[in-house]
């Protein structure tokens, strides 16, 4: 057991050199500091990235037709459907459950066409759920329940179509009963700001395409969760109840190539963080293997005394975690304001991505706000007390080398 | 000398050390026979590098020996493991050292209790008995003080306390005078001395000091790592009769 004099030991000893235990502490600060920031930055991009994601249309949670997910097909249909967005709305922390069905089809506006990806939608659910309607600028309006006959387009399709508010275009799609055709009158015009998703963004109403394509009921039911980090538990919940035929997958079994974007991400971003815990885990070492060095006929007295091995490790690292919780706690000041920054005031995408804030089909928000929370404390202080103290194992084992004759030894 | 003696605490025979320093072979001890009975007050002599100082570690544990046989309180010291010495240094040896070699980050008491925590006596045990030895040699009122606080005869009295307080059957101390004026080296002798009479430790020193010989019961001479004499010491009065 290691008693009170043995920590006094430890603790005075580092205060004899205090520029070099200041030194060593400071270093440690800084790169805690640095991955406080870091790490708020990087839960921030995270949240988001799944944000955007999800409430680009995607949902957190998708329940789809037991096939789905290997085939893709889109004629597809979800089992019960009515069953299912009643179960899904009931979940705890669901904020939208939006009913979708999708289809390829051909829109044409006189001597122009476009092949787009028409979304049967629930206008209300939608409304509610996806950030591309309820976010965007409109020029006329968005779709009203049950109605057929009417299409909203996003700017940059209607622009390629030279399409205007209250134009009726052809649409074209192969059906149950093979091609069909339909007028459909454009009611809304929709700017995302992003110029890619407003290109693709061609909304009709379920029944619409019901109409059009002959497969009654939605082929997914999206479920937009209050926090994505729920995720899990509310997918074990509505896989439970799921009338059968029907699976629930998540938005990174949707889009892979951006869960793997969002884990390379972090993976950098930890990495990052590693590498200057390493090159200050290896400052300290070396401060360290000096101070064993100069104190080492203490160390023979100690051993002379009949301090054993383990005792010597024990002090060596016990100063290791000293100076850690020492860096980590100096961390705080400098840390936690810079992540309080980001995380109120953010960092504005728009001034490294101009006004076009979409990628591929998903709309990023304009700020990039960290996160802020104890999680960012506790982290930082075992960080700092982790690398401390592993970097304390090599002195710690110089130390144990000291041969206790030295304490013999005339100065 | 008596090498065959029941109680003998330290026996040596034919005990040699041999430091090899790149090609360069030197014989420290060369086919030493000793022996040492408890509660003996020994002095061993001798110019510089005659020896004492590594007869001293290999009977203190610090070192092992390179040939020969050396038995130290019934253990035999070229057998035991580096953690069976440790242990034995631990429980069973005390150490005064000439340059006093204190914490000088912990008080005089910490300096004592330290050892005793190591020992793993519980704690207000340690307290108690580091304050009552830095007591019985005339420290209490300088229990608080740190060794830069002391002066040297002080400090060295601290070094006293801090070996005899773990209560070991056999104190080593390395010329434990030599920093210390005539004053100060004579207290410090009387005060090992009566610490002989009072408890029976059994004191081994290395020494040059005439007036520290004096005190000393048996006097072991050694030269170019032999011994080469080997007698009680002068008479005195005051100091340590078995």
């Amino acid at each position: 057991m290691i008693g009170g004099v043995t920590c006094r030991y430890a603790f005075r000893d580092l205060c004899r050199h205090r520029i070099r235990t200041a030194i060593m502490v400071g270093g440690i600060a800084v790169a805690c500091a640095v991955a406080e920031f870091a790490g708020s930055y990087r839960r921030g991009a995270l949240d988001m990235q799944v944000r955007a994601v999800a409430g680009s249309g995607t949902g957190h949670l998708v329940v789809v037709p037991e096939a789905w997910p290997e085939t893709r097909e889109v004629s597809l249909r979800v089992r019960d459907p009515r069953r299912v967005e009643v179960l899904a709305r009931g979940l705890p922390g669901v904020a939208a459950a939006m009913p979708r069905a999708r289809t390829g089809a051909v829109l044409a506006f006189g001597n122009r066409s476009a092949v787009v990806q028409l979304t049967g939608v629930s206008p209300a659910d939608e409304f509610r759920g996806n950030r591309m309607v309820w976010k965007s600028r409109i020029e006329g309006r968005y779709l009203q329940a049950a109605e057929t006959g009417a299409v909203v387009l996003g700017a940059s399709l209607a622009e390629r179509l030279d399409a205007r508010l209250d134009d009726d275009l052809v649409v074209s799609t192969a059906g149950v009963a093979g091609i069909t055709g339909a007028m459909v009158h454009v009611v809304g015009i929709l700017a995302t700001g992003g110029g890619e998703v407003d290109a693709q963004f061609a909304h009709v109403t379920l029944e619409q395409l019901e109409e059009l394509t002959g497969l009654p009921g939605p082929a997914e039911v999206s479920l937009l969760l209050d926090d994505h980090r729920a995720a899990a538990a509310a997918r074990q919940r509505l896989a439970a109840g799921l009338p059968a035929g029907n699976v629930v997958v998540t938005w990174k079994e949707i889009m892979p190539e951006m869960a793997a974007g969002a884990d390379s991400d972090a993976a950098f971003s930890r990495l990052v963080i590693g590498v200057i815990m390493l090159v200050v885990a290896m400052g300290i070492t070396a401060a360290q293997v000096t101070s064993i060095l100069e104190r080492r006929r203490e160390l023979a007295v100690l051993c002379a005394l009949g301090m054993r091995a383990p005792r010597v490790v024990i002090v060596v690292v016990m100063q290791g975690l000293i100076l850690g919780v020492a860096g980590g706690l100096a961390s705080l000041p400098l840390g936690l304001p810079s992540a309080w920054y980001l995380a109120t005031r953010g960092i504005p995408l728009t001034a490294f991505l101009g006004d076009d804030l979409s990628v591929g089909s998903i709309l990023l928000d304009p700020v990039l706000y960290g996160e802020f929370s104890l999680r960012l404390v506790v982290e930082g202080m075992a960080l700092a007390a982790t690398a401390a103290t592993l970097a304390a194992i090599y002195p710690a084992w110089i130390a144990t080398r000291v041969d206790p004759a030295e304490a013999m030894r005339r100065r | 000398m008596g090498m065959s003696r029941e109680k003998d605490l330290i026996r040596a025979e034919d005990l040699t050390k041999v430091y090899q320093v790149g090609a360069v072979t030197t014989r420290a001890l060369d086919a030493v026979s000793l022996s040492v009975a408890a509660g003996e007050f020994t002095a061993v002599v001798g110019p510089s590098g005659s020896g004492k100082t590594t007869l001293l570690n290999l009977i203190g544990a610090l070192d092992a020996p390179t040939g020969g046989r050396l038995r130290v309180l019934g253990h035999d010291m070229t057998a035991l493991s580096r953690r069976h010495r440790a242990d034995l240094r631990l429980h069973h040896i005390g150490f005064v050292f000439q340059s006093y070699n204190l914490m000088d980050v912990l008080t005089a008491r910490e300096n004592v209790e330290f050892v005793l925590e190591l020992q793993g006596v519980a704690r207000a045990e340690r307290r108690e008995r580091a304050l009552a030895v830095l007591g019985d040699l005339g420290l209490g009122a300088l229990a608080d003080r740190r060794p830069t606080q002391l002066s040297g005869g002080q400090q060295q009295r601290v070094a006293v306390a801090r070996a005899v307080a773990s209560r070991p059957s056999l104190v080593l101390a390395d010329e434990p005078t030599a920093n210390l004026d005539g004053e100060n080296a004579e207290a410090l002798i009387e005060m090992m001395a009566r610490l002989r009479r009072e408890r029976g430790t059994t004191f081994v020193f290395s020494t040059h000091d005439p007036r520290v010989i004096r005190h000393a019961a048996r006097v072991i001479t050694l030269s170019d790592g032999r011994v080469v004499a080997d007698g009680p010491g002068p008479p005195n009065p005051g100091g340590a009769e078995p």
